[in-house]
């Protein structure tokens, strides 16, 4: 099997004339975390909902472990082991924090009317199996206390850090964070940073769409720069923060080098 | 875990069905005891108002869909049975279930062509379904007698062996509800409380979530609308056989109306509070026959105090109890819970 997890090439999305996303390629590699940067209108939003199936694209085609996804649909994505997390986080409100990690159980296994109905044995089984799981990663993020609390319960942070886990849940090839610390203080920063790297320490391959360059200097193994829509670097933290015209352009003098 | 706070929703649960099962179990017996014609006949309509609340909940409440035709699926049901046992001869027992079959059908040719646009062409696409049910009632009259309608529909028959029973009255159409309804809300219960139903409830929370966990949403809200047409479609099979007669009144605007009216006051989404709303809001409106004149204005006045008392419903209440007593007990453990 190839190094490539996901890979991308030629992705173009345009909105009435505007080049939202204009020919981007880049790989993932598997394993990685990496890091999908640029300013506001760089195109990465466009992306990210492109290549999950979100937005269709007007060209292009991408890959996940060599499997094409280019025109299937955003629950296909999520089944081919492409799943996403949504920069303003979204929960099951009225389920409790258990419930939704649960649910991406649920959601990946699918379910039938009449297993349903009957309610095999085997479906019992799997949902105490999810159960255990799920209070396991609640116990890694530090959520445990609140297995039983309603989701909407939570702070901001710690819905970010509930999506990260339900992530887990499903056991994806390739998790796509978008802007997972975004709002949220510096305490619960480290604690989704933390997660992250669990995520990642599991097997899983990230891209992570973030605008703390802080984190993503400290987290990611590669970095992929966009601008106005189209590729504008591609490397390791030291090539990118040694590219000036990114430097320059996106990053500025202070990210020169990882703060911690 | 602190000590509790207060009772909550999660808390006196048990207590709560236990409670509740008694108290539907006495209400449900007591018209088989009563001799009061009019008793049972209340009781008739108690059974189908309350499955065909359940039934609208699923979709409404459960799955997130505004469906207004929910009414055109118990006239298909209702009409479907009728035409069937008069014109053709066929037994109300085979006849009933293929109306259900046929508003099912209806219902997902109406969600395929409307929810693959939006939930708002969806409610419009409905709302004209249940109008254009109305119309055909009305004006195919070589099918329907239209306003006239399809009176004289014989009472079903059940023969086992030796045994011949005729639901001709309405002691023993009650008996027939009450089986019916029984085994669709435990039917519909089931669904719910399974794997199915946090699909369902995991759509009207958060579709954008539930496609990127691998939830196709098309296909959960077809087969929503599809088991709420069916049970709708058998509950207009029953009711225009206890009153004999079916016409274009069964899609009156006015079972529309009750049904959003039960759904809303008991919660929308929530199984028990629902099932009580809708047998207090079947009982109601006989309740207050004391004042015709006043009758619907005390109506009016009971709703409106109803959604001031309870704006999310009667579950809505129970819900906030339990958000309330989480927020209370991170309050005071925080800095503790991490």
């Amino acid at each position: 099997m190839s190094d490539i997890c996901l890979s991308v090439r030629n992705l173009s999305k345009h909105y009435r004339g505007v080049k939202a996303v204009d020919g981007v390629s880049f790989d993932v590699m598997r394993g990685s975390i990496t890091g999908l940067i640029g300013p506001n209108g760089s195109g990465k939003s466009t992306t990210i909902d492109c290549i999950s199936g979100f937005t269709s694209a007007d060209c292009g085609e991408w890959r996940v472990d060599g499997r094409v996804l280019t025109g299937t649909s955003a629950h296909q994505h999520s089944a081919a082991g492409l799943v996403r997390t949504f920069q303003n986080v979204r929960c099951y409100e009225s389920m409790s924090v258990l419930e939704n990690l649960r649910m991406a159980v649920v959601a990946k296994e699918g379910v039938g009317l009449w297993s349903a109905f009957l309610g095999s044995l085997r479906a019992s089984a799997a949902d105490e199996a999810a159960r255990q799981h799920g209070l396991e990663l609640l116990e890694l993020i530090g959520l445990s206390a609140y297995a039983e609390a309603p989701s909407s319960v939570l702070s901001y942070g710690q819905r970010k850090l509930l999506s990260i886990a339900s992530t887990m849940m499903s056991k994806p090839r390739l998790v796509i964070l978008d802007e997972p610390v975004a709002g949220i203080n510096p305490t619960m920063i480290l604690r989704v940073e933390d997660a992250i790297r669990k995520l990642n320490a599991s097997g899983v391959t990230i891209l992570l769409c973030e605008h703390n360059m802080d984190l993503v200097m400290r987290l990611c193994d590669r970095i992929i720069v966009l601008a106005n829509g189209q590729l504008l670097a591609s490397g390791t933290v030291d090539e990118i923060q040694a590219d000036k015209n990114v430097l320059e352009a996106y990053l500025g003098p202070d990210h020169m080098r990882p703060t911690s | 875990m602190t000590a509790s706070a207060g009772w909550t929703i999660h808390s006196i649960q048990p207590i709560l069905r236990s409670l509740l099962a008694l108290a539907l179990a006495a209400l449900a017996l007591a018209p088989l005891l009563s001799a009061n014609v009019y008793v049972q006949t209340l009781g008739v309509s108690a059974c189908l108002f309350a499955t065909m609340a359940m039934a609208f909940n699923l979709v409404y409440g459960y799955t997130g869909l505004l469906c207004f035709a929910q009414v055109a699926f118990l006239g298909i049901g209702g009409y479907t049975a009728a035409i069937l046992v008069t014109r053709l001869g066929w037994s109300f027992w085979v006849a009933a279930p293929v109306g259900g079959l046929l508003a099912a059908i209806a219902g997902l040719v109406v969600a395929f062509s409307s929810l693959r646009l939006s939930r708002h062409s969806f409610g419009i696409a409905t709302l004209a379904a249940a109008l254009l049910c109305t119309i055909v009632a009305r004006d195919w009259v070589s099918l329907t007698r239209g306003s006239m309608g399809i009176p004289g529909l014989p009472a079903p028959e059940i023969h086992l062996g030796s045994l011949d029973i005729v639901i001709n009255n309405p002691y023993r159409f009650y008996g027939l509800s009450l089986i019916f309804a029984v085994g669709a809300i435990a039917f519909l219960h089931r669904i719910i409380h399974s794997r199915i139903g946090r699909i369902f409830v995991s759509i009207r929370e958060n579709e954008p979530l539930a496609i990127s966990q691998g939830i196709d949403p098309l296909r959960y809200k077809l087969l929503s609308v599809g088991l709420s047409a069916f049970v709708t479609g058998l509950c207009g099979a029953l009711m225009v056989f206890n009153l004999t007669i079916v016409d274009p009144s069964i899609l009156d605007f006015y079972y529309t109306e009750t049904m959003l009216i039960m759904v809303v006051i008991g919660g929308p989404g929530h199984f028990w509070s629902v099932l009580v709303s809708s047998l207090v809001f079947s009982i109601l409106p006989e309740l207050l026959r004391f004042s015709t004149d006043l009758r619907l204005v005390l109506y009016g006045l009971l709703l409106i105090a109803a959604m001031l008392v309870f704006p999310k419903g009667i579950a809505g209440l129970l819900e906030k109890r339990g958000t309330d007593f989480w927020h209370k007990r991170l309050a005071a453990g925080r800095g503790q819970v991490s």
